[in-house]
């Protein structure tokens, strides 16, 4: 029952702090990128034998979300702190 | 109030931690006694198996309504009243139903439990392509049975479109004793004894000659090899049997016939030796392909008059098959059972004269979470996996997969095995994990610099 009650405590902060994104809708990719992924697999997929260039595109997707997610946070506290009144 | 709020968290943390580390303990200690159990009496190691298809199947003639039933149990004969179902292949896909029935009579009065678990995508299949179930415990494969009662097992499948039985078996004897089967990895072919077709009694692997015919066109195999239940190891098999026939006229005729497993019955192969009324015997030599699943049939057609109908015919069919049953390792079987019957701890009996039970039960309520709180955590990356901005990137990662998948490259590029396996796929490795590394440097500098 401890670890049971222990484990639920992190169930529910992990719902707590995924809240906010599990208020928005699923995403999808522009239907432009799909399309366009999906014309270059077959003329990447044999260089992709030799090194490993979906590896390096999720990191580069990756490093781009994620800067993008810093960003977007920073600007939104940008736009708070123009709120008069506010710190 | 903070300082209590602070202490609370940290006692919680602690005993969670602690309880974790003890219910593992626990865990790891209990459950290789209960596998111990379950398969004492039984050598993984052995070469053979022993056990038979204690399901003959109802659907004469009708492929989609046959399947095998494997049955495990601890001493390889079932002498508890406990039947544990682990492993069905039929052709299904979409959500799996498996019922059970039970009554000393006909097999569909009472129902004793139904199980459902999602099909194995599998695409089109032939009919008797072979497919891996595992109905897990909680899902209630597991069901306790009474000497002397036959059991109906049913099997259907949605999410086609329609609902359709898969199969219907029954057992046609009461079920003790019954052998488990259990199929070792090899390479090779694999006899599975099936069903008999509007046809005398089959005696398997009997030296014995048939009993006196008492039907008016008699014709019986015996003595067929490779018989029930065995295991070839190569690809070439050779099948012989002994038979009997009564009659003879122009359209007498004994024969082997070897069917690819698939909707559409091929004959890949057929003799029909010259025939002697009585006693006779007849051989067939076929290789197998790899991954292909095979019917086996002897056939002997025999007709009392000149018209040209077959008016009576036998039919001894059983399977061959090709598969290698990769899942089906010695260690396989371990892990399928243990995820299947051993995967929740049991309490134990709390009473005066067994007061370790109660200690363990003790321990088991504090320390030994639900599985469910388990799968609950597990699944907490599908709760965002979809949503911005880590739906993108799982979006695009799902694009990428036609990269490395079956999809049909623009060009090819000149490679050679030696060099793919000492150069290139070390270095892709290499690479994959430099790149992955560089990615946690990366976050673990962007976590660093946060301030909340």
């Amino acid at each position: 029952m401890i670890v049971y009650l222990f484990l639920q405590g992190v169930w529910l902060v992990l719902l707590v702090i995924t809240s906010p994104l599990r208020l928005l809708a699923d995403a999808t990719l522009p239907a432009g990128i799909a399309s366009a992924v999906a014309s270059a697999n077959p003329y990447v997929a044999p260089l992709n034998v030799f090194a490993p260039i979906d590896v390096l595109i999720e990191v580069t997707s990756a490093v781009l979300v994620v800067e993008t997610a810093v960003l977007s946070w920073k600007i939104i506290n940008w736009v708070i702190r123009k709120i008069p009144g506010l710190k | 109030m903070s300082f209590i709020s602070v202490a609370l968290c940290k006692r919680l943390l602690w005993f969670g931690v602690s309880g974790l580390v003890f219910g593992f303990g626990l865990w790891g200690w209990w459950t290789p006694a209960q596998a111990s159990e379950l398969f004492n009496g039984y050598d993984y190691s052995d070469a053979s198996y022993t056990g038979q298809n204690i399901f003959g199947a109802t659907g004469a003639g009708d492929y989609t309504k046959k399947g095998w039933t494997w049955i495990a149990e601890a001493s390889g004969t079932v002498t508890s009243t406990q039947l544990l179902f682990y492993q069905q292949y039929a052709t299904m896909a979409g959500v799996c139903y498996m019922y059970v029935y039970d009554s000393p009579a006909t097999p569909t009065s009472t129902l004793l439990g139904t199980a459902t678990t999602t099909c194995p995508d599998i695409g089109t299949v032939g009919s008797r392509a072979l497919v891996r179930f595992n109905f897990s415990a909680e899902n209630g494969e597991q069901f306790d049975i009474t000497a002397g009662h036959k059991y109906l097992f049913y099997m259907y499948a949605t999410g086609l479109g329609a609902s359709y039985p898969c199969f219907g078996t029954y057992t046609s004897a009461p079920l003790t004793p019954i052998t488990y089967h259990a199929w070792k990895q090899a390479t090779g072919a694999y006899f599975q004894g099936d069903h008999t077709v509007n046809a005398p009694l089959i005696v398997y692997g009997s030296d014995a000659p048939p009993p006196p015919p008492d039907e008016p066109a008699y014709t019986h195999f015996y003595n067929v090899w490779p018989s029930d239940g065995t295991v070839v190891t190569t690809t070439r098999v050779e099948i012989s049997a002994d038979y009997y026939m009564e009659a003879l006229n122009i359209y007498d005729r004994v024969g082997f016939s070897v069917q690819e497993k698939s909707r559409t019955y091929q004959i890949t192969s057929e003799t029909y030796p010259g025939l002697e009324p009585g006693y006779g015997h007849v051989d067939i030599a076929f290789d197998l392909t790899a991954s292909t699943s095979y019917a086996f049939w002897g056939v002997m057609l025999a007709t009392p008059t000149s018209t040209g109908g077959f008016l009576d015919y036998t039919r001894h069919e059983f399977s061959v098959f090709a598969e290698p049953f990769p899942w089906i390792t010695p260690q396989g079987i371990n892990d399928l059972m243990l995820v299947s019957s051993t995967d929740e701890l049991s309490y134990a009996e709390c009473s005066i004269s067994n007061l370790a039970g109660c200690f363990q039960n003790a321990l088991m309520w504090a320390f030994y979470p639900d599985s469910d709180v388990w799968d609950q955590l597990a699944g907490v990356g599908d709760l965002v996996k979809l949503k911005p901005p880590l739906g993108y990137l799982s979006a695009l990662s799902d694009g990428l997969t036609g990269m490395t998948a079956t999809g049909t490259p623009a060009f090819e590029l000149a490679t050679s095995s030696p060099a793919m396996i000492y150069i290139f796929d070390p270095m892709r490795l290499g690479m994959t994990w430099v790149l992955w590394l560089l990615f946690a440097g990366y976050i673990l500098r962007l976590v660093g610099g946060l301030h909340v």
